[in-house]
């Protein structure tokens, strides 16, 4: 049984002519352009190729792929010959034959004849095309000059290059190229000679690789293979998922052999990657059976006493006594639940629905509190709901790119690897960020304009940009008229113009030129079509939703809203942040972002779900620890979340769960917040979840269990259980069931099914009558909130700023290797990229204090201390430092502070001041 | 600090952060009070009420002002 899917040849192309031609006596209509390799295969007449693939253009060079054309001369390659109006084109002659045996006859003669014992057989081009031409003799001796005994690069600790097994097609050469735009790999010397080479010369390890795995995945032959392949064999069945990492939400064929995973390979059909991957998606998956993984639910007294393990009955019901004796000793709101982005809609729903309708408490709360909850503020305030606009595929018409805060290279690499093809093609691209982010400088890519300013200043910033578009005369005043409310922006206008916000007053502060961000702005507004993209840099702020609405401002301002190429992107950090707060995670809304004040609203939960709920918002996640340090809140279920590493000023967050009288963890593993809990129940991983996903794009993907739950039970139905236990059923036959109930009282998915995501693969919500297929990009002819509205965003700064004590600025990210607290990412061979957090110091601070590359440092702000190793870097300017926050070692979230975001309590991670000495080495 | 007093400054800094950051051009009173209304649970709303009648010092005059309009 084969597992793998067809291969058209060349990519599609987009033409409003037609074409019509025949091969082999076959008619075909195609769009001008497409090559004749891919109209004949979509006629069924497949043509021998090993250069080409559809994922990457026409090359030309193994010369397989010839063709005769009816009144032309020679034998041209039908991957590079396009189409046109009435052509006859043979596919299959007795020239041909001969022409692609020599060929195949040349290719085998220089390549080992091991197919039985190789670990690609049944998966090989080169095996299937020397079938497909009738090779069946080699008449050339091995006894010449070859390639038979060239050595092995496995370095890379998920896949080899074989040297011996290469064609030199180049097919990896291209995708490291244009698919994922590293062009870490090259073909050195010449001739005979040729052969694929890092760019550097060096093993892939020590190369620019980024090990997403493209080259892999475009190699016809075993000469890159994955070394799960080589170690279990070819895969037999797949199945199709979605990937648990970042915001992009990858769509993946499992391929299996029996309930053993062999590989993830990119779906082509996915909407939000079309066959791309990064290495964390395609790779980085053995912590799903990990040794550390807990499977059986336990229970202890206390924290001091030791875990005991007990069967799914004992554990829901020791839960659900100690959530009832706490409400009954402390009142109804000293429980509460926290939801997590890294579970499916259906999980997360179920969760909020407990907390609201069997603790009766409108405490739930979600970690996009601490990512993205300025976005939900921000986007609806000014735009009407809490969504990017776009999709992914519109940044491919995108003129100008205003990335803020964001790393999409790291932390969103295949969305990175499209935005790199539009800014190869010719996309200017602005970058406001303290640090030089690799979209800065690489490979044929610069930024046209780097706002390097002053962590905490994002909004000084933008104001500074608008100031210059309102006053240069460059609003899309038609725009603004049509779509906005008038009233709003006339205030704006008048705020914005001030000389407070202009870049010469602002640029002290920011520490940007003024002309410079006159320069960017012009970019920006004079684009035609003008893309945000934005990230936790932009939310983790003081003015984190300042921010929000000072970029919709601006967007609305140069009329870059409501069609493809244009609009304000959030690129969300998890998985399902996007859908973890579309399912009413937040404490005063319901699913769809419906207030829980809101009469009609809440009348229809309670209908729904046969209960009368609350109508005043409930604790958000740093109220309920503020609440337990202040013994009024006593019990937490905190579903796959590690607080005790993600969440800012760790001391406080400890101090907290040690005040609780029951904490339910939820996870694959035991956490760092497992250390204060009472109760832990056995997550799944997300191979083993049946549900959906929404990324960053509003694209809700099916979730398909690849393997049966390790611990038996579904997360949804723990959750489920939990509440009966607590006396409110919650009796779901399974997790479409779940997605029945969202769909019918959730009016943006009101049209979301399984059956349609299996019909179609994906929707982007709104998805409903008014749009039954989903809605690629929003606010096209309206704002969901009628008129756009203008919010004045005066620049306030953060009370966190550099002291003679604590002189410089901390603040922090995250790397490509490496996901978010590491949960996953430690536990698999990612981390021979990345084996701890590393404080990035400029090399003037570090000389001034004694500090050498690689030394051991001591990081301290006025919550904390801690110590890792420290790298001179030129990424960033004097007087900042940068970190990651992927290890629990040194958890860097020991020293950020607990200030926050004004309208959200968003944390501030990304301004903290601290002092860096020289330190004698890990131990505090 | 004990925990009730901990949590009564994080209030006051919230309220106080939300006073100095809400849009100009509004009345900063009725924002905030808004504000507070749509996003603080009962019983911070009380805490910040208790806390404006004891230690109204610790709070900007806007947010005083906002507490007197709080439901």
């Amino acid at each position: 049984m084969t597992v793998y899917e067809r291969d058209l040849g060349t990519p599609a192309v987009s033409a409003e002519t037609q074409v019509s031609l025949t091969i082999d006596g076959m008619p075909i209509t195609v769009p001008e352009g497409t090559s004749i390799m891919r109209a004949a295969a979509l006629v069924n007449a497949a043509i021998p190729k090993l250069c080409a693939t559809d994922s990457l253009e026409a090359f030309g060079s193994c010369r397989l792929c010839l063709v005769e054309i009816e009144g032309r001369p020679g034998t041209p390659a039908s991957c590079t010959t396009p189409c046109q109006e009435g052509m006859t084109v043979n596919t299959q002659t007795p020239r041909l034959d001969k022409l692609r045996k020599g060929v195949m006859e040349l290719y085998i003669s220089d390549h080992p004849l091991d197919c039985l014992t190789c670990s690609a057989n049944g998966d090989c081009e080169l095996q299937d095309m020397a079938g497909a031409v009738g090779l069946r003799q080699v008449r050339y001796s091995d006894e010449g000059e070859n390639h038979l005994s060239a050595g092995k690069d496995e370095s890379n600790p998920y896949f080899t290059f074989d040297a011996s097994k290469c064609i030199v097609c180049s097919r990896c050469v291209r995708a490291c190229s244009e698919v994922q735009g590293t062009f870490a790999l090259t073909i050195a010397g010449r001739g005979f000679g040729s052969e694929v080479s890092t760019a550097k010369d060096t093993d892939f390890l020590a190369s620019d690789c980024v090990s997403c795995g493209a080259c892999v995945q475009a190699c016809p032959t075993a000469t890159l293979q994955e070394k799960s392949v080589i170690d279990r064999g070819v895969p037999s069945r797949k199945v199709k998922t979605t990937c648990a990492y970042c915001g992009v939400g990858c769509s993946f064929t499992a391929e299996l052999r029996g309930d053993e995973l062999v590989r993830m390979v990119p779906d082509k059909q996915g909407g939000a990657n079309a066959g791309h991957s990064c290495v964390k998606g395609r790779f980085a998956w053995g912590y799903a059976n990990h040794e550390d993984r807990i499977t059986e639910p336990m229970i202890r007294d206390s924290i001091d006493d030791e875990w005991r393990v007990v069967g799914w009955e004992e554990a829901i019901q020791f839960a659900a006594d100690r959530l009832k004796k706490i409400q009954a000793d402390h009142g109804i709101d000293a429980i509460g639940g926290i939801t997590s982005s890294r579970c499916t809609n259906e999980e997360v729903y179920v969760v909020q629905k407990m907390v609201r309708a069997a603790f009766g408490t409108n405490n739930v709360d979600t970690c996009a509190r601490v990512c993205h909850s300025p976005t939900g503020y921000g986007l609806k305030q000014t735009f009407g709901t809490s969504a990017g606009t776009q999709d992914f595929a519109s940044v491919q018409d995108a003129n100008a790119i205003l990335v803020i805060g964001a790393n999409p290279t790291d932390a969103h690499p295949v969305f990175g690897s499209r935005m790199k093809r539009r800014l190869r093609e010719g996309a200017e691209l602005i970058v406001i960020d303290p640090r030089a982010i690799d979209l800065v400088r690489s490979p044929h890519i610069g930024a046209q304009h780097h706002l390097q300013l002053r962590p905490g200043t994002n909004v000084a910033v933008v104001n500074a940009m608008a100031h210059v578009v309102v006053t240069e005369g460059w609003v899309a005043e038609e725009f603004v008229s049509e779509r906005c409310d008038v009233e709003s922006f006339r205030a704006w206008e008048r705020f914005i113009a001030l000389p407070e916000n202009s870049p010469e007053t602002l640029e002290e502060t920011t520490g940007v030129p003024a002309a410079a961000v006159r320069e960017a702005a012009e970019t920006y507004a004079k684009a035609g079509n003008g893309a945000i993209y934005y990230g936790l840099g932009v939310t983790e702020h003081s003015q984190g939703s300042t921010m929000v609405m000072a970029m919709a401002n601006l967007a609305m301002a140069t009329g870059n809203i409501g069609r493809p190429g244009v609009g304000v992107n959030p690129l969300r950090g998890q998985n399902n942040v996007q859908g973890s707060c579309d399912m009413g995670s937040f404490p005063h809304e319901f699913a769809g972002y419906r207030h829980v004040s809101d009469d009609s609203a809440r009348a229809l939960f309670d209908s729904a779900w046969g209960v009368s709920l609350r109508g005043e918002p409930g604790m958000r996640i740093p109220n309920m620890l503020d609440a337990a340090v202040a013994g009024k809140f006593r019990g937490l279920y905190v579903q796959g979340e590690d607080i005790a590493q993600s969440d800012p000023n760790i001391h406080h967050v400890e101090a907290a769960l040690k005040a609780m009288d029951c904490v339910i963890v939820q996870d694959l593993f035991l956490n760092e917040t497992a250390r204060f809990a009472h109760i832990f129940l056995p997550g799944t991983s997300f191979l083993e979840k049946d549900g959906t996903f929404t990324n960053a794009e509003r694209r809700i993907n099916r979730v398909r269990p690849v393997v049966p739950p390790l611990s038996g039970m579904s997360e949804w139905g723990v959750t489920c259980a939990i509440s009966e236990a607590m006396g409110y059923p919650m009796p779901y036959a399974d997790a479409a069931e779940i997605m029945d109930e969202i769909a019918a009282l959730t009016p943006t998915f009101a049209g979301v099914s399984f059956a349609l995501l299996d019909e179609v693969g994906s929707v982007q919500w709104p998805c409903n009558g008014e749009a039954p297929m989903g809605t690629p990009v929003m606010h096209e002819q309206r704002f969901v909130r009628g008129e756009g509205q203008f919010v004045t965003t005066p620049y306030v700064p953060t009370d966190e700023r550099s002291t003679r004590r604590y002189p410089l600025l901390l603040t922090t990210g995250r790397i490509l290797s490496q996901y978010n607290v590491g949960a996953q990412t430690r536990r698999t061979e990612n981390t021979v990229w990345h084996a701890e957090d590393i404080l990035d110091i400029h090399a003037a601070d570090a000389e001034a204090r004694g500090v050498a590359d690689g030394d051991w440092i001591e990081i301290s702000s006025r919550v904390g201390s801690t110590r890792m190793r420290a790298r001179l870097s030129d990424e960033i300017p004097a007087g900042v430092v940068y970190t990651t926050f992927h290890h629990p070692v040194s958890g860097t979230n020991v020293i950020t502070t607990d200030n926050s975001d004004w309208a959200t309590n968003c944390p501030e991670y990304k301004v903290t001041a601290v002092e860096v000495r020289p330190s004698m080495g890990a131990g505090l | 600090m004990s925990g009730v007093l901990e949590q009564d400054a994080r209030l006051v800094v919230m309220a106080n952060q939300i006073a100095n950051n809400v849009p100009v051009g509004g009345e900063v009173p009725q924002q905030v009070a808004d504000h507070i209304g749509k996003f603080w649970t009962g019983a911070m709303r009380a805490d910040l009420k208790r806390i404006a009648e004891h230690s109204s010092d610790q709070l900007r005059q806007e947010v005083v002002a906002a507490v007197a309009l709080l439901a």
